[in-house]
């Protein structure tokens, strides 16, 4: 099984960085649960060392060239993904981890969970800086009882009322059925809604959409439940697209100079554009232009 | 009592970070932000900008060349305290598009990775012209819009080409950002009444925040409907945006103090812009502001006989404006800032006589 490197091992910063490392400021985990151990694929203790090494290293980065200083603002941490909240203190440790060297930490939840009361746990600790609130689809909603419905709203009523930063994730048309979008707290709250309804993936068949445009404003590290560090969500489980594991020294991953198996300037500049990529889905929920991406890619005939 | 504790050793917390924070950190700009024209074929009663057909209710109709642009653009393009982001918005920066494609290209040409703009879509009222502009826009390298749409809206965009902007943005790969403001009358529902599902469910984002009282707001929109937003002992220095007014003159955001006229950094066309930034990162007001936050100075502007009631305000943004649009507010607090200026030369030069008395008289 992998291990993690010691942490007392000091990290050879004189191995050089990927000139496009300062781009990848925050860290996006996708997580998996070992009931067995009631633990986090992969483990707690794994996540934290790792955001702790990737810190340091980063802000090594910065403190090497005071011009990037201001690298330091709004970087985070995410847990990806619905996260079941009977792991609530697993969250809260990564979140102080998070916090106690200045990264935000955000999670998304769906309040159907029945831990849900532990989120105003993870609240009170103060670990949570972002809070992503899954909405269920219509079809989802439509079979609820007046009472289910009454329960979701005051749970998101209790939420907005702990001055968070709140992301609606989900169906438009489901909140406007649960009149979210009517609520004096949420009008009066600087609220995000990220569109998503399962029409759109397949809507479109017949629309050839154009070349998309780049994956900059969306770079981030991902790490998936294997540890495997991606640039993108769109690549998560190609393993042409890994840049590294979490369980090597940063040094020997792609951040730290090691060769990528494809131009990630390019990438950020001009999106994916040749048949190394991967062409399969290999998340839900992938962000609309990760759509567009793929819609792309698999429209052009191969030679 | 404990509470009492430990609510004294958070606000000491505090201080010690933002004290930190003023003394070494350079300011850092999450974006380049051109505010090309103060014109807007809208008249919106919420507008900060107070945007209209013959230009700002503030800073006048004004607007700035593209030749003028060109040289900020390429110059940012490579400032390392502005992150690599290029945003155009006006007014109405599209009314005059081959000027913003020129920009646009110009941006993608000097390395931005992420250029956006702020529009009201008035462009999109037909599919046609809809795509055959995203299409120039995405070939121009613009990778965002945002899109202002809201009750105040209504009246003067038709809803059709709100809807025809977010399918031609979603065919060209252009992430779009549907921003809508809100106060206790008007909701985010009352925003997306008649909007198409179909269309909405390609918007990559749709966000929401309340009206803050800047511009044409204080005087046009209820102040009882009003939501507060956020305290007003809160900083700004993670969201400072390196701001290009209509007239050329650069602030340190475009929340408000880019609409004010008494406090000048410098203007571009006397002024590179890198040197009207490294001037603001020097400058003790703007890292006053930015880091001990705007409510720093109410202390200033009370001794100078100015009381500013904090109820009054709902927002740092509408504070800060509603500080800088006053010309006798600014000299008092350019006058309290220039004499601590006056007085750490004063006190640097006594400390270096009473350490090196033999060059006592040299200098002088």
């Amino acid at each position: 099984m992998n291990s993690v490197p010691d942490q007392q091992e000091s990290i050879s910063f004189a191995e050089g960085s990927h000139p496009t490392a300062t781009w990848f400021k925050s860290l996006a985990f996708f997580l998996l649960i070992d009931a067995q151990s009631n633990d986090f694929v992969p483990k707690t203790r794994d996540i934290c060392d790792w955001i702790q090494r990737y810190d340091e290293w980063f802000k090594h980065l910065m403190v090497a060239d005071p011009s990037k200083l201001g690298l330091s603002y709004h970087r985070e941490v995410s847990i990806s993904d619905r996260v079941p909240l009977a792991m609530a203190d697993k969250l809260i440790e990564i979140g102080l981890v998070s916090k106690s060297i200045g990264l935000g930490f955000s999670i998304s939840v769906d309040l159907d969970d029945p831990d849900i009361d532990n989120i105003f746990d993870v609240l009170d600790s103060g670990a949570l800086t972002g809070l992503g609130i899954l909405v269920p689809l219509p079809v989802v909603m439509g079979t609820w009882t007046a009472e289910e419905r009454k329960r979701w709203l005051e749970k998101l009523k209790g939420i907005f009322s702990r001055q968070i930063l709140v992301g609606l994730i989900g169906s438009v048309a489901s909140l406007r059925d649960m009149g979210v979008l009517s609520l004096e707290s949420v009008n009066a709250s600087n609220v995000t809604i990220y569109p998503f309804d399962l029409d759109w993936l397949t809507r479109d068949n017949k629309i050839s959409y154009s070349k998309s445009g780049g994956c900059f404003s969306r770079f981030r590290v991902f790490v998936d439940p294997d540890g495997m560090i991606y640039p993108c969500v769109g690549f998560l489980t190609a393993e042409m697209g890994a840049l590294g594991s979490i369980y090597e020294p940063i040094e020997s991953t792609v951040f730290g100079g090691a060769p990528c198996k494809f131009d990630l300037s390019d990438l950020a500049r001009e999106g994916p554009k040749n048949h190394q990529l991967p062409t399969v889905r290999r998340a839900a929920n992938l962000p609309l232009i990760c759509e567009r991406h793929l819609t792309y890619i698999n429209s052009i005939p191969l030679k | 009592m404990q509470e009492t504790s430990d609510s004294t050793e958070k606000i000491a917390s505090q201080l010690i970070q933002r004290m930190s924070l003023f003394q070494d950190m350079p300011l850092t700009f999450n974006a380049l932000v051109v505010e090309k024209t103060a014109r807007c074929n809208a008249q919106c009663a919420m507008c900060y900008q107070s945007a209209g057909p013959r230009g700002s209710d503030e800073i006048g109709d004004v607007e700035i060349a593209v030749a003028d642009l060109l040289p900020v653009i390429d110059s940012a393009a490579h400032d390392p305290h502005i992150q690599s982001r290029l945003h155009l918005t006006g007014g109405e920066a599209f009314m005059k598009l081959n000027d913003c494609l020129i920009l646009f290209e110009r941006a993608k040409a000097a390395g931005f990775l992420d250029i956006t703009s702020t529009t009201n879509a008035f462009w999109a009222k037909k599919p046609k012209n809809a795509l055959a502009i995203c299409r120039d826009l995405h070939s121009a390298g613009v990778t965002g819009l945002e899109v202002s749409w809201d009750f105040w809206h209504k009246p003067f965009i038709p809803i059709e080409a709100i809807n025809n902007c977010l399918m031609a943005a979603a065919k060209y790969g252009i992430g779009v950002n549907l921003r809508l403001l809100t106060t206790k009358s008007h909701s985010i529902e009352e925003a997306l009444e008649g909007l198409d599902q179909n269309a909405l469910s390609r918007a990559g984002r749709i966000s929401s925040g309340p009206v803050f009282p800047n511009g044409r707001a204080s005087r046009d929109i209820d102040q009882n409907s009003l939501f507060k937003s956020g305290s007003l002992d809160d900083n700004c220095h993670t969201s400072l945006n390196l701001t290009v007014n209509a007239g050329g003159d650069v602030f340190p955001c475009c929340a408000g103090l880019d609409q004010t006229n008494h406090l000048r950094f410098g203007n571009i066309r006397t002024s590179s812009i890198s040197d009207i930034a490294a001037s603001m990162n020097k400058s003790l007001l703007i890292r006053t502001i930015v880091f001990h936050g705007i409510s720093a100075l109410l202390p200033v502007l009370a001794r100078a006989g100015f009381t500013l009631e904090r109820e009054n305000y709902n927002s740092i943004c509408n504070l800060c404006w509603s500080i800088f649009k006053e010309p006798e507010h600014v000299a008092a607090i350019l006058a309290h800032f220039s004499s601590l200026e006056s007085e750490a030369v004063d006190n640097a030069i006594a400390v270096l006589e009473k350490q090196y008395p033999s060059l006592v008289g040299v200098a002088g």
